[in-house]
């Protein structure tokens, strides 16, 4: 059964272009535009992985982040970020407080995007 | 300013001429009123001793004559022989002669002569006495009575010494009758006249001294008064030059506050650039994100035969420059504001890094580096990633600029310099015009060809070296290259101010 990964942002174009590439590779892709609503899909459905978009209208990603912690989710989480200031202080104390993430910078590629999510769901080195 | 000058020293000509006229016309004055004075006091002195002979005369004839005793000098007065008792004895047997009043004038006029100099002569043109003929002077003056004047005076030379002359009639008294009524004179005639000369040279010496006097107060206040309009004229000069020296100096501080205010704006104008590059750097890497995945794909599902195929990848190519453009400008915005990412690391390290990355484009496109590092070069407090920007950044300029070159070295120095770490980047490229160096930091400056660069290489260095309290100089001429030489802080130093001058 191949694993499952849910993309939570609220750029169509980048949600688009993530189901497209790793739907290609093999994987199951979900894709919703808020955090509320990737909330609402985690707590009916097991993910495998959880790229996650910062800057977003209602809760933004760190909020959305702690709140899937808090609810005991442990699946990793990556967040795609295009390093937005208003957001590194709250990442940084999320950091602090012990909520696990993984963070990647926009632009990013296919290849790239493909390398990251074969290591952390196969394991393989992608680097 | 010149013509204000020489209106100025004009002026100061007419002030000067104006002056002098005015004190030669004073001096002038001065003078005839000094000759007057001494005329006059010599006119005064004469008319005096003349009322006195007067006076003694009309004594004299008050008596009808005085008896003195004859002596050697007084003998009997000859011309009065016809007057009875002109000789008389006293009873101790002394001979006394009459003495009239001319006889006694006479001998009065000799003893002034011989006391004071002053000359009496008593004339008249019909005399009784030879001796007692007047002069030509004394006949001109007696001339004059006879018109009806009652003085004539006048400064004369009298055997080469001056004299004030003064002749008065004398008019015939009752008095007179005893010894003039023979000539057929009358009570009311005017019998002839007494003339006084007094010296001038007294009065004259006098006069000499008031004169010099005169002169040496006039010459000293007409220099004085020169001096003190030219000291005006002077300070005025100096005042307008002070006027115009803080009129300049006033011109230069403005000059100067215009150009801060021109670089305040600059400033503010960059960091509102900044801010919205910065947003739109960050909002374009969504867009760019699905533009690599969506091209990738499709690459993925085309045969690499098919036509599509390159434009595919050019595609692709294209949007990894926009993601680059817009890492630059992310890098020009807000590198080096975050503190955690401080540490202390290597720069030679770096330099390789950046060296190792961009190996194949410095082998292929056959470019000599080098890279001398001093042995004590301490790591420094850096942004690692800000630093590894920087170094590719300024290698990446480097190499453009050697891609025409002849010549074709990037020599690399590291160094330590007191407090600093020092980098040296000295290419042999194609440098750049002297006119154009001191924007080689604006944001969005290039020399590169369209297309190739967009300006925001060095703003970003900037913006690097800046964060870390370094400092950016560099050196160059169009055709010898470019020299960057960049300073960096050993020891953390945020509140550095940063400098970049070019030279």
């Amino acid at each position: 059964m191949s694993k499952r990964i849910l993309v939570i942002d609220d750029d169509s174009a980048v949600r688009k272009s993530f189901a497209l590439t790793l739907d290609d590779a093999g994987w199951q892709v979900d894709t919703v535009e808020s955090g509320e609503a990737g909330i609402d899909k985690l707590s009916n459905t097991e993910y495998d992985l959880i790229f996650l978009d910062l800057k977003m209208p209602g809760i933004n990603g760190v909020e959305t982040l702690i709140r899937l912690r808090d609810n005991g989710h442990k699946i990793p989480v990556y967040i795609i970020t295009a390093f937005h200031e208003e957001f590194m202080d709250q990442l940084r104390v999320a950091a602090d407080e012990g909520y696990e993430f993984e963070v990647m910078q926009k632009p990013i590629e296919s290849q790239d995007l493909v390398r990251i999510t074969k290591a952390i769901l196969e394991g393989v080195g992608a680097y | 300013m010149k013509v204000q000058f020489f209106q100025l020293k004009s002026y100061v000509l007419i002030l000067a001429v104006v002056w002098t006229i005015i004190f030669a016309v004073s001096l002038a004055w001065n003078m005839v009123e000094i000759e007057h004075n001494a005329l006059s006091s010599a006119r005064i002195q004469a008319r005096a001793a003349y009322k006195k002979d007067l006076l003694y005369r009309r004594w004299n004839a008050g008596y009808g004559g005085v008896y003195v005793p004859v002596t050697k000098k007084t003998q009997p007065n000859p011309y009065l022989s016809g007057i009875p008792e002109r000789d008389i004895t006293t009873p101790s047997g002394r001979t006394l002669t009459l003495m009239n009043p001319a006889y006694m004038t006479r001998q009065v006029h000799e003893l002034a002569k011989e006391e004071y100099g002053v000359l009496g002569h008593i004339t008249s043109l019909n005399p009784i006495r030879p001796q007692n003929a007047p002069d030509p002077w004394e006949i001109k003056a007696l001339e004059e009575f006879e018109r009806g004047r009652i003085e004539v005076s006048s400064a004369e030379k009298i055997e080469g010494k001056e004299f004030m002359r003064l002749m008065s009639p004398l008019i015939t008294e009752k008095k007179c009758l005893k010894c003039h009524a023979k000539q057929g004179y009358q009570e009311g005639d005017i019998r002839g006249g007494i003339s006084v000369s007094v010296p001038m040279g007294p009065l004259r010496a006098i006069a000499h001294k008031n004169e010099v006097t005169l002169v040496i107060a006039h010459a000293l206040l007409w220099l004085a008064g020169l001096a003190g309009g030219g000291l005006g004229a002077w300070r005025l000069k100096e005042s307008e030059s002070e006027c115009k020296r803080t009129h300049e100096s006033d011109e230069k501080a403005y000059t100067r506050l215009e150009k801060q205010s021109a670089l305040l704006a600059q400033s503010e104008k960059t960091i509102a650039i900044g801010t919205l590059v910065a947003g739109t750097a960050h909002e374009l890497n969504n867009p760019l994100t699905a533009v690599l995945n969506f091209s990738a794909h499709c690459r993925k599902h085309t045969s690499k035969d098919d036509e599509l195929y390159p434009v595919l990848e050019d595609i692709e190519h294209e949007a990894r420059r926009c993601a680059d453009i817009v890492r630059n400008l992310a890098t020009f915005s807000d590198i080096g504001q975050d503190d955690d990412v401080y540490e202390k690391a290597s720069l030679t390290k770096i330099i390789g890094r950046v060296f190792e990355l961009l190996s194949w484009r410095i082998e292929n496109e056959g470019i000599s580096t080098t890279l001398d590092v001093a042995e004590d070069t301490p790591d420094i407090w850096m942004n690692a990633t800000a630093v590894q920007q920087l170094i590719l950044n300024l290698t990446n300029n480097a190499l453009d600029a050697l891609k025409d070159s002849d010549k074709k070295e990037l020599n690399i120095d590291v160094r330590r310099q007191g407090e600093f770490v020092r980098m040296t980047f000295a290419d042999t490229g194609c440098g750049i015009e002297d006119g154009s160096l001191k924007s080689i930091f604006d944001p969005f400056f290039t020399n590169k060809p369209v297309g190739q660069g967009v300006g925001l290489g060095l703003s970003a260095c900037q913006g690097i070296i800046k964060a870390h309290g370094g400092q950016i100089t560099c050196q160059s001429k169009l055709g010898a290259g470019m020299k960057f030489i960049i300073l960096l802080p050993i020891e953390r130093s945020k509140q550095n101010e940063q400098t970049n001058t070019c030279n």
